[in-house]
């Protein structure tokens, strides 16, 4: 039982996708656009972690919020199990 | 003139099966409420109906309002307090802070955040209806006199490939029929040409 310190390298992430610029493709964030956050959500309504998603910090903390607003508002789903 | 209020953004939800006067009781508190607190309603409307994306209270649809209003905090504590005790009607409320939706253009222009009020709402809400129009209304004639042209531009060389196919003559005779068919079809072309000219006048007049 080991601890690697260097994390071993077993994990691997799959590759950084090409960066986002929501605000140069004009594109406002906002919680009722699900249209939009949908994109950033997995198939299990998971929020994308940023090296998926390629946005900048800004644009992601917003976005994960947006997302974050529109599940209480029953835009989103927070999982697909309950149905 | 005073520090502008802030602006806020209401959406609720209310039930699908909602009686017509408690929706208007509802309405009636959330003006009522922006009223009583020095504040404005810019916007109010109904968003959305649609299904849920999971169940609340064993509705599976329910009907989305949105108010925008511009007034002090007291509002947003009194239309909340509100739909606390209106849990029945009211499934699901929340109040942000309302941010302008700002066009490129608009962005570029930079009118500090706070003066860009309710004027700019309604000058960018009017005028880019009207711009849409007008390119529609230009738009829309030629697009499809295209088509139709296309298609029948399309339709000699095809006859001339079959006539070709089928004819088990020497080849130079086929050749020229094709020639005769090219020509056909380049006659065919300037016809419509100048009746899609015609047209494009009388839209503009």
């Amino acid at each position: 039982m080991s601890r690697r310190p260097m994390g071993g390298g077993r994990k691997f992430y799959s590759r950084r996708k090409k960066p986002r610029d929501l605000a140069k493709e004009g594109k406002q964030i906002d919680y009722k656009d699900t249209e939009l956050l949908s994109q950033f959500i997995t198939e299990r309504k998971k929020i994308l972690p940023r090296r998926n998603t390629g946005l900048s910090r800004q644009e992601q903390r917003k976005v994960a919020i947006a997302i974050k607003r529109a599940r209480f508002m029953a835009l989103l789903p927070y999982t697909v199990t309950h149905k | 003139m005073a520090i502008e209020p802030t602006k806020y953004e209401t959406l609720y939800l209310v039930r699908p099966d909602i009686s017509p006067e408690d929706l208007l009781t509802i309405q009636n508190r959330v003006e009522q409420s922006v009223a009583g607190n020095d504040g404005e309603m810019i916007r109010f409307e109904k968003w959305a109906e649609r299904d849920l994306a999971y169940r609340i209270e064993n509705y599976t649809r329910g009907t989305y309002y949105i108010a925008v209003y511009a007034a002090d905090s007291g509002a947003v504590t009194d239309i909340e307090r509100y739909f606390n005790l209106s849990k029945n009607n009211v499934l699901r409320f929340m109040t942000v802070k309302h941010i302008e939706e700002q066009k490129p253009a608009d962005a570029v222009v930079g009118a500090p955040p706070q003066a860009s009020g309710q004027e700019d709402q309604s000058a960018f809400q009017t005028p880019p209806l009207t711009a849409e129009g007008e390119a529609e209304g230009g738009g829309e004639e030629a697009p499809e006199q295209a088509a139709e042209q296309a298609q029948e531009s399309k339709e000699a060389p095809e006859q001339a490939a079959e006539q070709a196919q089928e004819s088990e003559e020497p080849p130079e005779q086929a050749a020229e029929q094709a020639q005769e068919n090219g020509e056909q079809t380049q006659e065919n072309e300037e016809e419509p040409k100048q009746g899609q000219e015609q047209t494009e006048g009388g839209g503009e007049s």
